[in-house]
């Protein structure tokens, strides 16, 4: 395109931007500007302010009253309990034995933190509901093992020590008493069974609910007939069923079907044991 | 908040860019231009004391709220419901003689809406080459291209008689 041309265009082009406006439409226009209200800079950060100042006084009261000598308990330990919620670090908490507060509290993100917290809180408070002289019943924290748990000799023969499994494959059948299962009779007795299952994974328990795990127990152990079936198949296939149990343990460590109970306690030691209230049954006792 | 007093502010703005403004909102056959004028500086009222800068960055700030207010009136246009037996409501655009060069404004008709769009606001709102790309949200070459295949196609249409 040769520059005359292009001037004459673009000439053109800007004489369009010199239309007239009809002076009773401008005037209209300037009415209406001057009646808007005009939104400042300094009204947008007042907002922001007003709230900045609002958090630090709640935080900082709230700082106050944990640590303050003179406020009454209750109202301390409110404090203290929101501001863990929150993690903030200069609040002892009664996780801080455990060690891991401190990498929670340089942790970044404020809404992990809180997960983290009230994660560790209902961890503890298993703990000590399942464990009130405040002795470790997970058995990776057990010095003893899963292996070392209290079993009851209710029903036993003087010393016999094994567990339940062991008890039921001891037991033969007599010949002479055919009307009577003598295998099935120890099956169901309390011989050998852990006296607190300490596994929230065993069905018929439920972790999350403690009232039902407690009807649970009291199913399996007092009346000896909370899963009647699988105590009396697990009974009658006696000490075969403790090796099969030992590979299915070797097995489940890299099986992830089988593991509604593997999955809902998250212990790789979980995975052998049976899972059933009566664990005894299938394991041998090392 | 308070009513903005417009001397020497927001009033100046509009006696020097109204004019453009209108320019720009005709050019681009916007439906009722001038309503959308007063919108435009409506809202250069209200965010007035907000706005910080000088003549050039008033002169965007002023066309991007046309540029966008523009969009919006078309989007409302388009999705005005239309009746097929009924005649068509006379629109209150003007028709393109009224007030402007009726050559030119036919000759920006033949152009895509992307020439249009970087023409006019590069010529009529006589924005810089950047802040075209800025306000449509182009770069800058592509803006340039537009703009040489823009006038490219204005000046075969407007070819004096005779060359």
């Amino acid at each position: 395109m040769e520059p005359t041309q292009h001037d004459r265009i673009t000439r053109r082009l800007h004489s369009l931007g010199d239309q007239p406006i009809d002076p009773e439409v401008a005037a209209r226009h300037r009415s209406l500007m001057a009646s808007v209200p005009v939104a400042s800079s300094r009204s947008r950060l007042r907002p922001v302010m007003v709230g900045s100042l609002l958090a630090g006084s709640l935080f900082g009261g709230m700082g106050l009253a944990a640590a303050a000598p003179g406020v009454p308990d209750s109202a301390s330990n409110v404090a203290k309990t929101v501001l863990a919620t929150v993690t903030l670090g200069a609040v002892d908490h009664p996780e801080d034995d455990k060690g891991d507060k401190g990498d929670k509290a340089d942790r970044a993100d404020t809404a992990d933190r809180a997960d983290d917290a009230s994660e560790v809180a209902r961890e503890a408070a298993e703990k000590t509901e399942e464990a009130p002289d405040g002795a470790a019943t997970n058995g990776q924290d057990d010095p003893a093992g899963p292996h070392g748990v209290a079993r009851s000799t209710t029903g036993c023969p003087a010393g016999f020590t094994g567990n339940h499994g062991e008890y039921v494959s001891s037991i033969e059948d007599d010949p002479a008493t055919a009307d009577v299962d003598e295998r099935q009779g120890a099956a169901q007795s309390e011989c050998g069974k852990p006296v607190h299952p300490d596994r929230p994974d065993t069905p018929g328990t439920d972790a999350d609910k403690p009232a039902d795990r407690g009807q649970s127990e009291a199913d399996h152990g007092h009346q000896g007939s909370g899963k009647p079936e699988a105590g009396q198949q697990r009974g009658q296939s006696g000490g075969q069923h403790g090796d099969d149990a030992e590979d299915e343990a070797d097995d489940d460590e890299d099986d992830d079907k089988n593991s509604t109970n593997k999955a809902r306690s998250g212990r790789p030691d979980g995975a052998g044991r049976p899972s059933s209230a009566g664990s005894g049954h299938g394991r041998p006792a090392r | 908040m308070a009513a903005h007093d417009l001397s020497g502010t927001a009033a100046d703005a509009y006696r020097a860019l109204a004019p453009a403004v209108l320019g720009y909102l005709r050019s681009q056959r916007a439906p009722d231009p001038e309503d959308i004028l007063g919108e435009v500086f409506l809202q250069v009222a209200r965010d007035w004391g907000k706005f910080r800068g000088d003549d050039v960055a008033l002169r965007r700030w002023v066309f991007s709220i046309a540029h966008n207010r523009l969009l919006d009136a078309r989007r409302r246009e388009s999705r005005r419901p239309r009746t097929a037996d009924a005649p068509l409501p006379e629109r209150s655009v003007p028709a393109p003689e009224e007030g402007l060069d009726p050559e030119l404004v036919a000759a920006l008709a033949t152009l895509t809406p992307q020439q249009r769009e970087v023409i006019v606001l590069r010529f009529v709102a006589d924005l810089s080459l950047e802040d075209v790309a800025r306000i449509t949200r182009r770069r800058v070459g592509a803006v340039k291209a537009m703009q040489h295949r823009g006038l490219e196609a204005l000046g075969r249409v407007l070819r004096p008689p005779g060359s």
